[in-house]
């Protein structure tokens, strides 16, 4: 694994970002990281705020559009998280924080999915000015979700 | 304007504040940790609003969106919290830093933005009906704002690599 991890690693094209000093380089890829980062977390705020009774004025179908711009800050993360790690994959692959993150990331994916589906597919949801608890458990666990992904991403800077 | 910057930072970072909290070893990775969920708070739920004023959800009421802006606030004023602890903690390392002002400078204008059309637009805001396209300011009031929030990400993301903070 450790041998794997070492070629990785050493692949020219992260060897090139790795070492290079441009601003073009390692910095702006993690910059972009912080961008997806905020946009899908921001938006996925937005939405749950909503369940949580914050206003309540603005109808639910406005929000089945901010969960495929959540999907794009998401796969802005991947593509930048892969070069990430992959920058760093002798250390990434043993620090547990990171291991966190990406278990908090797929649980929070698979509660966004779920979330989706509940309100605006499964026909379930009412939509109306009534919230019912269902939609409140699913508010408070994506927001949870997203907040430990954000604080453990943050944390591999500095623990492990 | 550095040299005008050394008496100051010389005298924050010699208070028993400053001095402190440098001991105090969690507290860096803590503030870093607030100061990114405070930052995907305020970006999106500006960035929800600012997509508003450019168009989208037009049948919204620009109004009712904005009901979300004090929660905005609150990521904001987590940030502001945390950046002081930075600030206070290292002072040097921002106030020499081109990128720090640059930052300083594109929160101002986000600022400066969202007052504006706080102040100046709140009957043109209540008069735009459902479905009706958003007046040209509006356009130009949220672009600006997705624009220098951008920026203001940018810059304080690049402290490192741009200056030597970190």
């Amino acid at each position: 694994m450790d041998s794997f991890l070492a070629w990785l690693q050493n692949l020219p094209v992260f060897v090139t970002i790795a070492e290079s000093a441009s601003i073009w380089g390692y910095p702006t890829v993690l910059m972009l990281h912080t961008v997806g980062l905020g946009w899908l977390v921001g938006l996925n705020t937005v939405v749950n705020l909503r369940l949580l009774g914050v206003g309540r004025r603005v109808p639910f179908e406005t929000f089945e559009s901010l969960f495929p711009m959540m999907w794009w800050g998401f796969w802005l993360n991947l593509g930048t998280g892969v070069i990430l790690f992959c920058l760093d994959a002798g250390h990434k692959a043993h620090q547990w924080v990171f291991w966190a993150k990406i278990v908090a990331i797929a649980l929070a994916l698979l509660t966004l999915q779920r979330e989706r589906n509940y309100l605006f597919r499964s026909g379930e949801f009412p939509g109306g000015d009534f919230v019912p608890a269902k939609a409140k458990r699913y508010a408070w666990a994506s927001l949870t979700l997203w907040w430990i992904a954000t604080a453990t991403g943050r944390l591999t800077a500095y623990i492990g | 304007m550095t040299a005008y910057m050394v008496p100051l930072v010389q005298w924050v970072a010699a208070t028993h504040v400053s001095a402190y909290l440098r001991t105090v070893t969690w507290l860096w990775p803590f503030c870093e940790t607030l100061h990114f969920i405070g930052l995907a708070v305020l970006v999106g739920i500006a960035g929800f609003f600012d997509l508003r004023l450019l168009g989208f959800w037009k049948r919204v009421p620009v109004s009712a969106c904005k009901e979300f802006m004090p929660w905005a606030m609150v990521g904001f004023a987590l940030n502001l919290a945390s950046g002081l602890v930075f600030l206070t903690m290292f002072p040097a390392q921002y106030a020499y830093s081109q990128a720090w002002w640059l930052k300083m400078l594109f929160l101002f204008i986000a600022g400066a933005n969202a007052l504006f059309f706080e102040t100046a637009m709140g009957a043109r805001m209540v008069a735009l009906g459902p479905g009706e396209d958003s007046p040209v300011v509006f356009k130009a009031i949220g672009a600006v704002s997705l624009v220098s929030w951008f920026f203001v990400l940018y810059f304080g993301r690049m402290l490192p690599y741009l200056g030597d903070a970190y």
